[in-house]
C-alpha cells in the first residue's frame, strides 16, 4: 500500500482510510492498533463522534472505496469489496489505477 | 604701526573672506565642518516644526501607513487565535482556497455529492511518516478538500 500511496500523493490524489465500526462505537485506540498493526502511513480517520457511527451510515461497510472529486464533491466511482477482505490487494491496485487514471486526464 | 595696523585690517580682510566663502559653501551644500556639523544634526533633530511643510506632512502620512499596517497585523493575530482554538493537535493541512463546502443533496452513489463528514484522526499528506507519529485530531472532509489535492481514494475499513 506504500507504495500505491506514494503514487497517488505525488499524481495530486489522497488516500483516505475510514475505520468504521457496525457493532460498536469506534474509537481513537481503535484506530491507533489498526494503524499501527497495518503499518499505515496515509491519512486515516473514524467519525469525530463516534457514537453516531456517521461515517458508516453514509459510507457503508468496509471494503468499499469512492473516488471522490474534492473540488466537487462528487462521487467519481464506488467499488465494492469483499467484506472477508478477500482480494483487498487486488481490489486496492484498481482502485488507486482508476483513480490516477482520473488524476491524469 | 602702520604695518601693523595694515596687518590688522588685512587680518580683518581675511577673516571676513573666509566667513563669506564659508557661507557660499554651506549654501551651496558642502557640508560645513567640525561643530557646524553637529549643530546641524541637532537641529533636524529637533522637530518636525523645523522641517518644511511637505516633509512634515509626508512623515506624517508614512505614519499613518505603518499604522494601517499594525491594524492589518492585528487582524492576523485574531486569526491565529481562532486556530488556537481548534486545539494544538489539529492535523495541520494547507490553506487551500476551496470555498464553501459544495452544498446537498448528498449521497452516496456514483455522481452524487458526498456530505461533509466530521472526522477525527490522523491526515497524513505525505505518505512518508507512520501516521501515528502526527498529531491526532478533528478533521473533515471539507479539511481533506483543502490540502489542495484533487482526488480522494476514500476506503472504509474496520476491525471486524
Amino acid at each position: 500500500m506504500a507504495a500505491r500511496n506514494g503514487e497517488l500523493n505525488a499524481a495530486g490524489g489522497l488516500l483516505v482510510e475510514v475505520v468504521t465500526e457496525t457493532l460498536g462505537t469506534v474509537s481513537r485506540s481503535t484506530l491507533d492498533g489498526w494503524v499501527r498493526s497495518n503499518t499505515m502511513s496515509v491519512t486515516a480517520v473514524i467519525d469525530r463522534t463516534p457514537m453516531t457511527n456517521r461515517a458508516f451510515a453514509v459510507l457503508g461497510r468496509r471494503e468499499t472505496w469512492y473516488i471522490v472529486d474534492l473540488r466537487t464533491m462528487r462521487i467519481a466511482r464506488k467499488i465494492l469489496g469483499d467484506t472477508s477482505g478477500a482480494n483487498s490487494v487486488t481490489i486496492l491496485n484498481s482502485t488507486v489505477d482508476a483513480t490516477l487514471a482520473l488524476l491524469r486526464m | 604701526m602702520t604695518g601693523f595696523g595694515s596687518d590688522n585690517s588685512s587680518a580683518s580682510m581675511r577673516a571676513r573672506w573666509l566667513l563669506t566663502l564659508s557661507a557660499f559653501g554651506v549654501a551651496c551644500g558642502q557640508p560645513p565642518s567640525g561643530a557646524d556639523v553637529m549643530a546641524n544634526d541637532a537641529t533636524s533633530d529637533q522637530s518636525a516644526e523645523d522641517r518644511p511643510a511637505m516633509m512634515v506632512d509626508a512623515a506624517t502620512d508614512s505614519g499613518v501607513s505603518m499604522d494601517a499596517g499594525v491594524a492589518m497585523d492585528s487582524g492576523v493575530a485574531t486569526d491565529s487565535g481562532t486556530t488556537a482554538d481548534t486545539g494544538a493537535d489539529r492535523p495541520a493541512v494547507p490553506d487551500a482556497n476551496v470555498g464553501p463546502y459544495p452544498a446537498g443533496p448528498y449521497g452516496n452513489m456514483e455522481g452524487q455529492t458526498l456530505e461533509d463528514l466530521q472526522l477525527q484522526g490522523y491526515v497524513n499528506t505525505d505518505g512518508t511518516s507512520p501516521s501515528t507519529m502526527l498529531p491526532f485530531g478533528p478533521t473533515s472532509m471539507q479539511d481533506l478538500r483543502r490540502t489542495g489535492r484533487r482526488y480522494a481514494l476514500v476506503h472504509t475499513a474496520a476491525t471486524y
